[in-house]
């Protein structure tokens, strides 16, 4: 046990939607330097976790904080700001831009040249842009995808392209990378390579928070797991521990269809409300 | 729907330098060689190669949907009216002025609206064209003079020179593009054109990357805005009469389809698909009451066969030295 303060820390975060509570006075607490999971059926209000983290949503009741300060009633850019990054478990890229500008996206916020200092191109401005170009470099090596840097992001593989996602969040510089099913879809080959940059990334002092339904992935690289159904923590854990809690195995037998139809309509209303 | 750069495009891309160089002395040159109504027609193609630039930011970089752009443009146009005649103004200097105020004007009257997206948007900026030009017309504070419009007497001077011949114009019009040209090319390629183009993209994605889309979207818009405005100042000088008539649904309506044909996000393609709107009626003018008729057909057969537009946006290629980054 750590004495120093957890990175991210949510206190009994709550969120209803209409008469659905899909987050229940939600506990948990990410330290620092680790690779946290969270885990659960569909439907158990993962992804809603995540949304009200990055400011997506807002919380009802509760409190989220970020390195000892508040992150409620942030929009989402100034979340990124504060240095929490994210992916989207169905992928958000541009799809018409090229990998390169997509991972420039990540430094925007990085960057401070307004309107004016980009039409005189002055001095500070070339700088910035140059170390934006290095950074998105940095991260598209890290990633592996360094030789796809001028392809358009819709040309790419499925696997290239949730690197890229992750890429691009990695290009803003967070303290915190939130990943959402980053294995989702990948082959095996293509997961272990996953888990190797992702341990990769922890290594270099960023903490990782994910959701995975790859339970192999997720026991494979979890300092930590925290398990969720219908919008409660469940349990929490190293990964031995919670594999071996009855209400973990109970929860995951006990899944019926109801549930991913509320997970899909959260996500929609999830694409709304940003707009 | 897969983009595809024509060979021309490509040849004039490896190219480039001589291209411009060329391109700048055939334009320089083009008045001494046509009469002047010809010289005219160019005149106001280049305003509404200004104008099409203007909502290319709006409707092409940002994806932003516009239908009202004349509402800038007249506020423009009246704002060196009222303000030359009344006080007095220097021309030069109601330039900025002008775009400055169609400027505010777009910052404000966006900001309520600025969440909405697609048609909605659409929608409301077709109203507030309306709203604008009816203002104009019920001549508020005896300022704007009605149906009738205003007189703009002043004329441009340069070094004691008048600019009041078709010619004169032609230089002035032409050699603004040229620099809003630069400006553009150069917004394309930085963090504020690149933040544009996440936003077209996928606004949620760009949020959550860290792109302030409020910021965005208001800064195309308040950009777009004073552009127009101060195309106006140009206008109303070259016109010397403005009416509410000058700034009607049906003008934006054009400039709109201006941007589409042309291909979004594609200032190659604004130029060209102005000069279309422009010249071609003119050369057909006989034909003129099967305009729109015309207007509707090639916009058709456009979005089946050509959807991409006349001159595809090039996507911005980053160049990278050889071995990494700076």
């Amino acid at each position: 046990m750590t004495l120093s303060a957890p990175l991210l820390s949510l206190g009994a975060v709550s969120k209803n939607f209409g008469g659905l509570r899909a987050v229940d006075s939600f506990d948990l607490n990410v330290k620092e330097g680790s690779i946290t999971s969270l885990i659960g059926p569909n439907g158990a209000g993962k992804t809603t976790v995540f949304n009200l983290i990055t400011g997506i949503y807002r919380p009802d009741s509760g409190s989220i904080t970020f390195r000892s300060s508040a992150l409620i009633g942030m929009l989402p850019h100034q979340v990124v700001e504060a240095g929490i990054a994210r992916t989207f478990q169905t992928l958000r890229l541009f799809e018409n831009l090229t990998c390169f500008e997509n991972v420039l996206a990540g430094q925007h916020c990085r960057c401070k040249a307004g309107l004016v200092a980009c039409i005189l191109n002055t001095r500070a401005r070339q700088a910035e842009e140059a170390r934006a170009h290095s950074e998105a470099e940095r991260c598209l090596r890290q990633l592996r995808i360094w030789h796809l840097r001028d392809e358009l992001a819709r040309n790419l593989s499925y696997g290239d392209r949730r690197r890229l996602e992750i890429a691009r969040a990695m290009a803003s510089g967070p303290a915190l990378l939130i990943l959402d099913e980053p294995a989702g879809g990948l082959n095996e080959r293509e997961s272990d390579e996953l888990m190797d940059i992702i341990r990769e990334i922890r290594d270099s002092g960023i903490t990782v928070f994910l959701i995975e339904h790859d339970m192999r992935v997720v026991m494979g690289i979890s300092d930590h797991v925290a398990v969720m159904e219908y919008g409660r923590k469940i349990s929490e854990g190293t990964p031995e521990e919670v594999q071996k809690d009855p209400a973990v195995i109970e929860a995951y037998l006990g899944t019926d269809d109801e549930d991913e139809q509320a997970e899909a309509e959260a996500d929609a209303e999830a694409g709304e409300s940003v707009q | 729907m897969r983009l595809e750069f024509t060979k021309p495009a490509s040849f004039i891309r490896a190219h480039s330098a001589w291209f411009i160089g060329a391109l700048i002395l055939a334009a320089a040159a083009l008045p001494l060689f046509i009469s002047d109504y010809w010289t005219d027609v160019c005149v106001f193609w280049g305003i509404n190669v200004l104008l099409g630039l203007s909502l290319n930011i709006i409707v092409g970089e940002v994806g932003l949907f516009n239908m009202g752009q004349m509402a800038f443009f007249a506020i423009g146009s009246y704002t060196t009216a009222i303000l030359s005649e009344r006080f007095g103004v220097n021309l030069w200097l109601l330039i900025p002025i002008s775009g400055l105020i169609a400027a505010g004007a777009g910052y404000i009257l966006t900001g309520p609206i600025i969440h909405l997206r697609g048609d909605y948007l659409l929608m409301v900026t077709i109203g507030l064209n309306e709203m604008i030009r009816i203002t104009l017309i019920n001549n508020p504070f005896g300022l704007t003079g009605g149906p009738n419009g205003l007189i703009v007497l002043d004329q441009f001077r340069i070094f004691g020179h008048v600019i009041q011949r078709p010619i004169d114009f032609y230089y002035l019009v032409w050699a603004a593009v040229a620099l809003l040209l630069f400006c553009l090319g150069r917004l394309q390629r930085s963090r504020v054109g690149r933040a544009w183009n996440y936003v077209r993209e996928d606004p949620i994605a760009a949020e959550a990357t860290g792109v302030n889309t409020r910021w965005a979207k208001t800064l195309a818009f308040t950009l777009g805005a004073g552009i127009a405005g101060a195309a106006g100042t140009i206008f109303a000088t070259k016109m010397m009469v403005i009416s509410p008539d000058s700034f009607t649904f049906m003008e934006s309506v054009i400039l709109f389809c201006i941007v589409i044909l042309g291909g979004m996000g594609s200032i190659p393609g604004v130029i060209l698909a102005s000069g279309a709107m422009m010249v071609l009626p003119e050369l057909l003018r006989n034909f003129a009451q099967y305009r729109m008729l015309l207007f509707g057909l090639a916009m058709v057969i456009m979005m089946i066969f050509r959807p991409q537009g006349l001159w595809p946006s090039r996507r911005w290629m980053t160049r990278l030295k050889e071995g990494g980054g700076e």
